[in-house]
């Protein structure tokens, strides 16, 4: 078994956490989940960025 | 595209496929990992398609048609310059500016007191992987990169940019690349997506190899408790990378988490017991992994073998393949064998020996791939290559 990361930092595919990052947010008038979804999307083009860097070149 | 060229492709596909299932397909499927071979072949220098990835596009592109292969990888010189430029990587040697023209790009490992991770720095990177690489790695690998709290300079900035922006271009200029390929020669894309083991990336990115085995002896328990974090994010990358459609392969490139490079002991306590979990994984997903085990890995195909059945494909570089066939062949698929020095500097007559042999010895059941031992560079002989792939042609036939 994969040993799971413990905190959202460890999270893979996570640069920075949505839990961390919505509290910037004032009160959203509209889809709420929406914005997460996108926010996480491009969030993780940042993470594939770095791992890439590691892992590829 | 040409209903013919269509049509060789879906057989050749299928050919792939099968023998990737270790079971029998029409013939044995000739897919050579050519790098800068490509260079050679179609005249251009190691430097032009090391800087320029359309030229090693084009160069892999005209080898897929003229020697007729099942399939290639897209573009085995890999290490595009122009984006290890961008974000400014010290680690990278390319043709043409720290090398010969024709020489192929090369990494430079740091003396052991420049690691770019020093030893006190393990808990740092278990309690946040992808922290420690920004903010720590990056700045001592790239001349541009600031590390948090250093002043903030334009280089900086346009090192982030720029490595970013021609990472998607890169990346995204292979879907139109693997298209070429199937319609212009109706070859495969040989593997689809990245894997690497923790330990390796321990030796190959952060500690260096010496550093390494430092750490294994004196502190192995924080070297294990490190695998175990990077194999979550390593697992990751893999399955987000790898052929959706459950086809291709995974590339899993082996460097030294072998014996004698590490001890057995730890081969056994720490590389085999992280990176077993990640290749499960990946099966859970329905991905086989193509093993391309550089050096020699006799000593560990035991444990290879309590994979599941036909969940990898083990490609042989310097192991005696016709052992690596009696201990593995039963479960999975072989590739492979043909050493390298003999395309460099043997005679077309002895590739065809070498050839009849292993196809007699590991084939003659199915699951064998047609291959060098390691990536074909511009050492290898033309003459020598054709060799291999119409001897296959010749005596590969089920």
């Amino acid at each position: 078994m994969l040993k799971q990361p413990e905190t959202p930092n460890q999270r893979p595919g996570v640069c920075v956490p949505w839990e961390e990052k919505e509290k910037e947010f004032p009160p959203m008038t509209g889809d709420q989940e929406l914005v997460r979804r996108v926010w996480q999307d491009v969030d993780g083009l940042a993470y594939m960025y770095i791992w890439h860097c590691v892992l590829s070149f | 595209m040409a209903k013919d060229m269509e049509k060789l492709y879906a057989e050749r596909f299928k050919r792939y496929v099968t023998a990737m299932r270790n079971e029998k397909p029409d013939r044995i499927p000739i897919r050579p990992f050519v790098a800068e071979f490509v260079a050679t072949y179609a005249g251009y220098t190691c430097q032009q398609v090391t800087q320029d990835y359309e030229m090693a596009f084009a160069a892999t592109r005209k080898c897929a048609a003229d020697f007729d292969w099942d399939a290639v990888v897209p573009n085995m010189v890999y290490g595009w310059s122009g984006l290890t430029q961008a974000i400014g990587l010290k680690y990278y040697a390319v043709p043409g500016v720290d090398l010969s023209v024709n020489t192929g790009f090369q990494y430079k490992e740091p003396s052991e007191e420049d690691a770019f991770m020093k030893v006190d720095e393990y808990d740092a990177l278990i309690a946040d992987p992808t922290g420690f690489l920004f903010n720590v790695w990056l700045p001592r690998v790239s001349t541009d990169v600031r590390a948090p709290g250093e002043p903030n300079t334009f280089r900086n900035n346009l090192s982030f940019l720029k490595g970013g922006m021609a990472m998607l271009q890169y990346f995204m200029a292979f879907g139109t690349q693997v298209a070429r390929l199937r319609q212009e020669s109706g070859t495969v894309s040989a593997i689809a997506g990245m894997l690497k083991s923790p330990l390796d990336i321990l030796a190959d990115k952060l500690r260096g190899y010496i550093n390494l085995c430092w750490d294994l002896m004196e502190r192995p328990k924080k070297v294990r408790a490190a695998c175990e974090a990077l194999a979550p994010h390593l697992t990751h990358l893999a399955v987000t990378s790898a052929d959706p459609t459950k086809n291709l392969p995974l590339g899993f490139w082996m460097h030294r988490t072998c014996t004698p490079f590490i001890t057995r002991e730890h081969f056994e306590n720490i590389h085999w017991p992280t990176l077993k979990p990640m290749l499960q994984e990946v099966w859970k997903h329905g991905n086989q992994v193509l093993f391309y085990a550089e050096g020699k890995w006799g000593p560990h195909l035991a444990r290879f073998a309590e994979l599941p059945e036909g969940s990898i494909v083990f490609h042989c570089d310097r192991d005696d393949i016709f052992e690596v066939h009696r201990i593995l062949g039963h479960k999975f698929c072989i590739s492979g064998g043909v050493p390298n020095g003999l395309l460099s500097f043997g005679k077309p007559h002895e590739v065809r020996e070498c050839c009849k042999k292993i196809i007699d010895g590991v084939a003659r059941d199915g699951g064998y791939i047609m291959d060098s031992s390691a990536i074909v560079q511009n050492d290898a002989k033309i003459e020598n290559v054709k060799a291999m792939t119409d001897a296959t042609r010749e005596y590969g036939v089920y």
